[in-house]
C-alpha cells in the first residue's frame, strides 16, 4: 500500500507541476489583459461593450478601457475593487461608468447566455473567490485545466481544434452580398439588437444592480476618485427600437434621480444629434467607429472636466 | 456521476480511503460502504431511479431465497418467470414501451385502422439494461442450481449496485462477482498499480480518442448528404473509434476501479479491431454481453448442437436480440441482423472458431494475409456501425450506398483529400500512438498493462506522459458515455 501511495503521490505531483507550469504561461482573454496593466491610471472606464466608445489617446490623461462585452454591474464593482486594491488607479482618478439601457436587467453571472456561466470564466483567473458570484471549485479546476491545455497547444503550435475551418473564398462571398447603404445597415442592425437588448433590460428587477452601482460610486467617492455616469451616443434607429415610455420612466428618470441622490455627474449623449443622425460615425447601431470614438472622447473629456470642476 | 468528472475524482479517493480504513477484516462494513457509495454514485444522476434498483434487488433476492428452499419444479418455474417478468417488464416499460406503442399504431394505420398513439414521456434510467441482465443472471443460475443463492441481503445489494460497473457494465455473472463480496479482499500492490494504470488508459480512450472523434463523426453523420463517399467512410471510421474508445474506455475505468477495491471484473474488450474475422470480433467486443446471450439465450435455444438451419436461426435470434438490447430503434435491429449475415458464411464453412488466438501471437508484426483479413473485417464492421449510428434505416441505407458509390469515384477521392488535409497532424500522431499501445498490449487485459513490466522510473514516466496527453488533448466539450443510453 505504501509503495502504491508513494507512486501515486509522485505521479500526482508531477502532473500538477506540469499543469501548473502551463497554466501559468498566459491567462485567457480579459484576464490576460488585466494581468498586464500597470499602475496609476488617471481615467478608467468600465461597463459593457458600449465603453469601447472611449478612446483615451485623445486625452493628456493616462487612461484605460476596462469595459467588456455584456459586462454586469456586479463585475464592474469587482473590477473596480481589483483596480483599487492593486493600486492601479492614480489619486483622484476619474471613474467613467457607461450605463447601457439594458444593464439593470442583467443577473450577476449572465445566466441568460447559457454555457454554464461561460461569461464569468475570465474572472476566475484574477479575482478572489469572494468576488465571484456563485463561486465553484469545480469550475475553477476545469478552467485552469483548459487554460493549461490551451497554453500547451499554443506553445507547441498545435491548433486548438484538430480540424481547421476551410478557407472561404472571400471575394465570392463579398460579391454575393448586395451592396446596402450605411443607413440601411444600421437600421437592420438596430432592429435585431434592440429586440435582444430590450429583452435583457427586463430580465431581472433592477434594484440589485442599482445597489452594486451605488456601492461602486460611494466607495469611489470615499476613496477620493471621481465617478461619472455616462450614456454613450446611439444611432437614432437604436433609440427608436426601445419603448420610449419605458426608456423615460425606467431608465432616464431613475438614473437622473440616482445621480442626484449620490451627487455624481450624469452625462447623457444617447440622443445627442451630433451623433444620432450621423451614420458616418457608427460601426453599428450602438457602437461608434474610429472617427466617432475620437469625436465622442474629445467631447466627453471636456464635459467631464467641466462637470467635475462645477462639483 | 460520470467517470470523467471532477465529482468522481473526489468521490473515488474518499470511498477508497474509507474502504481500506475500515479494513479487510471487516467485510460486512466494507460491503455496506460499497452499497451506500454505489447508491450515491447512481443517485448523483437521478436519485428517483434508485427505487428501481432497490426494487429489482429486493425482488431477485427474495426469489433467489425462495428458489433455494423449494424443490417443487412447478413452483421453481413460477418463481423464475416472476423474476423474468419483473425485470424484463421494467426494461419493457422504461425502454421499449414507446417503441412498441408507436410501431403498433403505424402497423394499425397501415392496414387502414385508426388509433391514437399513447406515447409516454419516459426518461430511460441510466444503466437499466446492464443491472437488469446482471440480476437476471443470478436468478437463472440459482434456478439452474449452478449457484448457491446468498442469504446476505447486503452482499446481494452490493453485487447488483457495485458502482464501478453499475451503469455500463461489464455485465457481471453472479458466479464471478457475488462470491467476491463474501470473502476477504486483499490489498496488494500489483492490483492497485494495475488498477490505476487501467483507469488512466480508460480515461485516455474516452476523453481523447472517443470525445475528439465524436466531434467529427457527429458532423459527418448529421450532414451526410453533403459529403462525398470517401468522407463518409471517414465518418464511419471516426464513429468506430468513438464507440470503441467510449465503451472500452468505460470498461477499463470500471475494471480498474474495481481492482482498487480488491475485485476482479470480467474483461469486456480484447482489441476487437485487430480481429481477423467477424466471429473473432464478436469474441472480443463487449464480451460480457456476448457471453450473456450465449449462455442464457443461444445455448438454451439449442446453440449449434442441432441442425444447421436451427443453428442459423439461433444466430439470427441472438444478434437481433442483442441489437434490440442496445436501443428501441429499428436501426439497432438492422445492425444486429447485418452482423448475423456477416457471421453466416463462417458458420456454413465451419470456420467461425478458427481464430481463437491473438493475431501475430509470436511475432511483432502481422503477416500480409493477416493485415488483409483485419482490414476486411474492420471494413465490414464500419458498414455495420453506420446502421448503429444512423437515425433511421433510410438514412443508413443512403449513407452506405453513397459511401460505396464514392469508393469508385475519383472526384470523391479528391474531395476526401481536401477534407483530410484540414486535420492537423497532431490528431493522427495521437491516434497512431493509441493504436501502437493497443497493438503492443493486445495479449494483455488492457492496452497499457505492458508498462507494469518496465523499470519503475520508466513506468512512472509513461503514466505521467499518458496523463498529460489526456489533459492536454482531451476534448473540452463534455460528451456522455454512449452506452449510458442502453
Amino acid at each position: 500500500m505504501k509503495k502504491f501511495f508513494a507512486e501515486i503521490l509522485f505521479v500526482g505531483i508531477a502532473v500538477a507541476a506540469i499543469s501548473y507550469y502551463f497554466d501559468g504561461i498566459k491567462n485567457p482573454g480579459f484576464a490576460n489583459f488585466i494581468s498586464r496593466i500597470k499602475p496609476d491610471y488617471e481615467i478608467a472606464n468600465f461597463g459593457t461593450s458600449h465603453g469601447y466608445d472611449f478612446n483615451y489617446h485623445v486625452s493628456p490623461l493616462r487612461g484605460i478601457n476596462l469595459n467588456r462585452g455584456g459586462n454586469t454591474l456586479f463585475y464592474d464593482l469587482q473590477n473596480y475593487y481589483y483596480m483599487k486594491e492593486n493600486k492601479l488607479l492614480a489619486d483622484n482618478a476619474i471613474i467613467v461608468l457607461p450605463i447601457s439601457y439594458f444593464i439593470f436587467g442583467l443577473d450577476e453571472n449572465r445566466s441568460d447566455r447559457g454555457l454554464e456561466n461561460a461569461f464569468v470564466d475570465d474572472y476566475y483567473f484574477y479575482m478572489n473567490r469572494d468576488q465571484i458570484h456563485e463561486y465553484s471549485v469545480k469550475k475553477e479546476v476545469a478552467l485552469h485545466s483548459h487554460n493549461a491545455q490551451r497554453n500547451f497547444k499554443s506553445k507547441y503550435k498545435i491548433p486548438q481544434n484538430f480540424k481547421r475551418a476551410p478557407t472561404k473564398n472571400k471575394n465570392v462571398a463579398q460579391n454575393k452580398k448586395r451592396k446596402i447603404s450605411q443607413k440601411e445597415k444600421l437600421a437592420k442592425h438596430a432592429e435585431d439588437r434592440t429586440k435582444r437588448h430590450f429583452e435583457l433590460a427586463r430580465l431581472m428587477p433592477p434594484e440589485k444592480n442599482f445597489m452594486y452601482l451605488e456601492e461602486l460610486i460611494l466607495d469611489a467617492k470615499e476613496s477620493g476618485f471621481n465617478p461619472v455616469l455616462v450614456t454613450v451616443p446611439y444611432y437614432e434607429a437604436y433609440n427608436q427600437g426601445f419603448d420610449l415610455d419605458w426608456l423615460k420612466k425606467q431608465y432616464f428618470e431613475r438614473l437622473n434621480r440616482f445621480g442626484n441622490k449620490l451627487g455624481v455627474p450624469y452625462l447623457d449623449y444617447s440622443h445627442d444629434e451630433r451623433f444620432t443622425k450621423n451614420e458616418g460615425l457608427f460601426k453599428d447601431s450602438d457602437h461608434l467607429n474610429e472617427a466617432g470614438k475620437e469625436m465622442f472622447s474629445e467631447l466627453v473629456l471636456e464635459d467631464i472636466n467641466v462637470r467635475l470642476s462645477e462639483n | 456521476m460520470l467517470f470523467n468528472s471532477l465529482d468522481f475524482a473526489i468521490f473515488l479517493p474518499l470511498v477508497f480511503a474509507t474502504y481500506w480504513l475500515i479494513g479487510s477484516n471487516n467485510i460486512k462494513s466494507q460491503n455496506v460502504l460499497i452499497v451506500v457509495a454505489s447508491y450515491v454514485f447512481y443517485g448523483w444522476w437521478d436519485w428517483r431511479f434508485l427505487s428501481l434498483i432497490l426494487f429489482s434487488t429486493v425482488v431477485d433476492f427474495l426469489i433467489g431465497s425462495s428458489l433455494s428452499r423449494s424443490e417443487n419444479t412447478r413452483k421453481r418455474k413460477y418463481l423464475l418467470w416472476t423474476s423474468l417478468v419483473v425485470n424484463l417488464g421494467l426494461l419493457g416499460v422504461f425502454k421499449y414501451y414507446n417503441f412498441f406503442a408507436e410501431n403498433f399504431v403505424q402497423a394499425f394505420t397501415f392496414f387502414g385502422g385508426e388509433i391514437k398513439s399513447n406515447s409516454l414521456n419516459i426518461i430511460l434510467p441510466v444503466g437499466i439494461s446492464f443491472y437488469t441482465f446482471q440480476t437476471l443472471s443470478y436468478t437463472i443460475d440459482v434456478y439452474r442450481r449452478k449457484l448457491e443463492p446468498t442469504t446476505n441481503f447486503i452482499n446481494f445489494a452490493a453485487f447488483v449496485s457495485f458502482f464501478p460497473q453499475l451503469v455500463a457494465g461489464p455485465i457481471e455473472r453472479a458466479s464471478n462477482l457475488l462470491p467476491q463480496f463474501q470473502k476477504k479482499r486483499k490489498i496488494d500492490y500489483q492490483n492497485l498499480s494495475n488498477g490505476f494504470s487501467q483507469i488512466v488508459w480508460g480515461l485516455f480512450k474516452k476523453v481523447v480518442i472517443a470525445d475528439n472523434f465524436a466531434i467529427y463523426a457527429n458532423e459527418i453523420f448529421e450532414n451526410f448528404e453533403s459529403y462525398s463517399g470517401f468522407v463518409l467512410l471517414f465518418g464511419a471510421f471516426f464513429f468506430a473509434f468513438q464507440i470503441y474508445g467510449d465503451f472500452s474506455g468505460y470498461s477499463d475505468i470500471a475494471i480498474g476501479t474495481a481492482r482498487l477495491f480488491g475485485f476482479n471484473l470480467t474483461q469486456n474488450f480484447a482489441t476487437p479491431y485487430f480481429s481477423r474475422d467477424i466471429a473473432e470480433f464478436w469474441r472480443r467486443w463487449h464480451i460480457s454481453l456476448s457471453t450473456w446471450f450465449r449462455d442464457y439465450l443461444y445455448i438454451p435455444l439449442g446453440g449449434s448442437q442441432r441442425s444447421l438451419s436451427k443453428n442459423i436461426r439461433n444466430i439470427f435470434i441472438i444478434f437481433v436480440v442483442s441489437g434490440f438490447w442496445h436501443g428501441a430503434n429499428w436501426t439497432f435491429v438492422a445492425w444486429g441482423a447485418l452482423n448475423a449475415l456477416y457471421f453466416l458464411p463462417l458458420v456454413l464453412v465451419k470456420r467461425n472458431r478458427k481464430n481463437l488466438d491473438v493475431v501475430a501471437e509470436n511475432s511483432w508484426f502481422p503477416s500480409i494475409k493477416e493485415v488483409a483479413q483485419i482490414g476486411l473485417t474492420f471494413f465490414i464492421t464500419l458498414i455495420a456501425w453506420v446502421f448503429f449510428r444512423a437515425d433511421t434505416i433510410g438514412h443508413a441505407i443512403k449513407y452506405v450506398s453513397d459511401l460505396l458509390a464514392g469508393l469508385i469515384d475519383v472526384n470523391s477521392f479528391v474531395a476526401f483529400q481536401s477534407y483530410f488535409s484540414l486535420f492537423d497532424k497532431s490528431l493522427w500522431l495521437l491516434f497512431l500512438g493509441f493504436i501502437l499501445i493497443e497493438w503492443i498490449g493486445r495479449k494483455k487485459k488492457f492496452g497499457l498493462e505492458f508498462i507494469e513490466k518496465f523499470p519503475k522510473p520508466i513506468k512512472l514516466l509513461s503514466l505521467i506522459l499518458v496523463i498529460m496527453a489526456t489533459l492536454f488533448f482531451m476534448s473540452t466539450g463534455k460528451q456522455d458515455f454512449i452506452y449510458f443510453q442502453f
